[in-house]
């Protein structure tokens, strides 16, 4: 383990690290009990990468992206473990510090467009309000500035759009204008939770592909959330899979579609609906995602794990490293089990 | 044996403005379907949203009532109905208990305040299937029965929905629509609430049950793939015309529709070696159906657009055997 360390050390010369999450614990209280909703989850993001958080419902990642931005409400929530972004925890930052980073430096691209915009006020308008609470410009320049980024994503007639209520637009164009307002304040990372999973194919593809351009554009930081893999297999540099509040596989991108290991991303790898399947019964992951506040001892795969055994019922596995920068945590890799 | 046939289906939905709620223009939602479909066979029906794949589904159980054009209902004994208006009496409870629905969100479609029990044997009562002394234990017996046939467990019975997860759900839903054995089973969307490693298991479970029932289905999705291996004869929609159809495996080897071959250019490669999304060409969006373009429907997004396309609307043509496609490219 000594030697991820120094390799990890090494590539932080490379590469800018612009966000450090360390042993994240979101527990939400219930009527149900205790909902260890993000259970110890460490990664990290560095300058100009698209990160991609995989996992079905309930498995943390929009938790995961809303303790990043500190809108999970503690207390009565318990956040607990560091968020390193620059060189400042924000677990704990003061609420009006925060407005300086949420919205600004991070910001926020949401699942359904058409439920995130105020349908009483303009779009224009709503830009506006975000430009007037992060940028020093006035009411004219960041109108300019406004129609111009709305521009550079590729809006038909900016200035029209931007007198126009979120009603009279289509889904896919309000997603283009919610990326619009994420970009207004140049932040340096940008969270997109499910940006397309409420957006037909065609129009999926032309969003992942304008998302694509920013990226290499303005060399910002993406946390891209999803359930679809193979949307990931479009647009993320690395992935990490998430099931049960916990992330139990991190790999760049082709080496996961390549080497799988975890029996649960193999498991997503192989839902996917083939072409050679047809007449055929799909493979599939038996058994249901668990709920929130029961989660089982152990690892939490284990009930729904074709490779079980006594162990993982008993103990979680902890990470291990079988290649670099692929962890994986599970007991299958004990004791030099190689691929 | 056929079960269902539609011609020239059209619906139209008013809009209606101003104080005296005047009819100021239509939606058009269902554009001269033609479709038909036999016992055992599963029609997949594709296309994005608001391009009345739905409205299609809803208007062939009568959820709707058809603008123009006729459905024709084939009982049990062979005998064909025109239902398109006002079923007739002696035919509605046969149609009614002939074709069932299952719908996209089991979050909705199930009754919060009723037991598992009580929904699925809403039908069983509704349809008079059980009469007598007995009656209430055999549809208990019928209702675990369906249960274990759904993959779940006799004792649900007595819980409430909320109690399940979205795949429960979905079966609950699917024990339900096939408790009084229909013919015809319209699946909207089935898969498209649940999680990746769920889908799978509904998709096989429908499979499985049709496979028992020789019951036909036609299954509504936006996902090319499960529409892929589910059907037997797909049918691409684009704003209320049925643009292309032809059997699954030719469509998908063959797409000849433009638009077609643009959804296929869109669905993600899962391999992160090969990207490619940069080469799908497609621009812009579904026009709205209140306003259609003129001529073909899909020509202000066509590459391979011609003079007549925004003039003429195509006819569907046969590029080959069973495959029709609706395109100038390949008009007659």
């Amino acid at each position: 383990m000594t030697g991820a360390v120094e390799r990890e050390r090494e590539r932080a010369h490379e590469r800018e690290r612009i966000l450090t999450v360390r042993n994240l614990k979101t527990y939400f209280r219930t009527p149900e009990g205790i909902v260890r909703a993000v259970d110890d989850v460490s990664f990290h993001l560095d300058r100009g990468e698209v990160l991609a958080l995989v996992g079905e419902s309930g498995c943390g990642k929009s938790v995961t992206a809303h303790s990043i931005l500190g809108l999970v409400k503690a207390p009565p929530a318990k956040v607990e473990g560091e968020i390193v972004f620059g060189d400042r925890n924000l677990i704990g930052l003061a609420e009006r510090e925060y407005r300086n980073v949420r919205g600004k430096q991070i910001s926020m691209i949401f699942q359904e467009p058409m439920s995130a915009f105020d349908p009483l006020y303009t779009v224009g308008h709503q830009l506006m309000e975000v430009a007037k609470a992060h940028m020093p410009w006035d009411e004219s320049e960041a109108k300019g500035r406004i129609i111009d980024t709305l521009k550079s994503i590729h809006i038909p007639e900016p200035e029209k759009r931007y007198d126009e209520y979120p009603h009279e637009m289509s889904g896919g164009m309000l997603q283009r204008i919610m990326i619009a307002m994420a970009l207004i304040t140049s932040p340096d990372i940008i969270i997109a939770d499910e940006p397309t999973t409420a957006l037909d194919v065609t129009i999926q593809a032309q969003v992942l592909n304008l998302m694509q351009d920013l990226q290499s554009q303005y060399r910002g930081s993406i946390i891209f959330i999803t359930h679809d893999l193979g949307t990931v297999a479009e647009i993320a540099d690395r992935v990490h899979v998430m099931y049960a509040g916990k992330i139990v596989e991190k790999a760049p991108v082709v080496e996961l579609f390549d080497h799988a290991i975890h029996p649960y991303t193999a498991g997503l790898l192989t839902s996917r609906v083939r072409r050679e399947y047809k007449g055929k019964d799909l493979p599939y992951i038996e058994g249901y995602v668990p709920r929130a506040y029961e989660f089982p001892e152990g690892c939490r795969f284990h009930p729904r794990c074709p490779r079980a055994t006594a162990k993982c019922k008993e103990t979680p596995p902890p990470e291990f490293e079988p290649a670099q920068g692929h962890t994986v945590a599970c007991w299958l890799l004990e004791e030099g089990h190689s691929r | 044996m056929k079960i269902l046939s539609t011609r020239n289906l059209k619906k139209y939905f008013p809009i209606r403005s101003g104080v005296f709620l005047q009819v100021s223009g239509w939606v058009r939602a269902l554009e001269n379907v033609n479709m038909e479909i036999s016992q055992g066979e599963t029609i997949g029906i594709v296309g994005e949203s608001g391009c009345g794949k739905s409205t299609l589904g809803r208007t062939i159980v009568k959820i709707y009532e058809p603008t123009a054009g006729s459905i024709t209902y084939c009982d049990p004994s062979g005998e064909a109905h025109d239902i398109s208006k006002r079923i007739d009496r002696r035919v509605e409870p046969v149609f009614r208990k002939d074709v069932q629905m299952i719908f996209q969100n089991p979050f909705d479609s199930l009754d919060p305040r009723m037991t598992i029990r009580d929904t699925i044997r809403e039908p069983l009562q509704t349809h008079r299937l059980f009469a007598g002394k007995k009656a209430t234990k055999a549809m208990d017996d019928r209702v675990a029965e369906l249960l274990m046939k759904v993959g779940l467990y006799p004792e649900y019975a007595q819980r409430y929905p909320h109690e399940f997860s979205g795949g429960q759900r979905q079966r609950i839903a699917i024990a339900r629509s096939i408790s009084v054995n229909p013919r015809l089973l319209i699946c909207d969307e089935p898969t498209s609430a649940l999680d990746v490693s769920v889908q799978s298991q509904i998709i096989n479970l429908l499979k499985d049950i049709q496979r028992d029932t020789n019951m036909a289905l036609i299954f509504i999705s936006h996902n090319l793939d499960v529409v892929h291996h589910m059907s037997d004869r797909i049918m691409v929609m684009y704003l209320g015309n049925v643009v292309e159809s032809a059997p699954a495996t030719e469509l998908f080897d063959h797409p000849a529709h433009p638009y077609t071959q643009a959804l296929m250019s869109a669905i993600p490669s899962w391999n992160p070696k090969d990207r490619k999304l940069g080469l799908v060409k497609l621009e812009g969006e579904p026009p709205s159906p209140i306003n259609p373009p003129s001529g073909c429907p899909f020509h202000p997004r066509c590459r391979h657009r011609l003079a007549a396309c925004s003039k003429v609307k195509p006819e569907a043509a046969e590029v080959s055997k069973g495959h029709f496609s609706a395109c100038h490219l390949h008009g007659v």
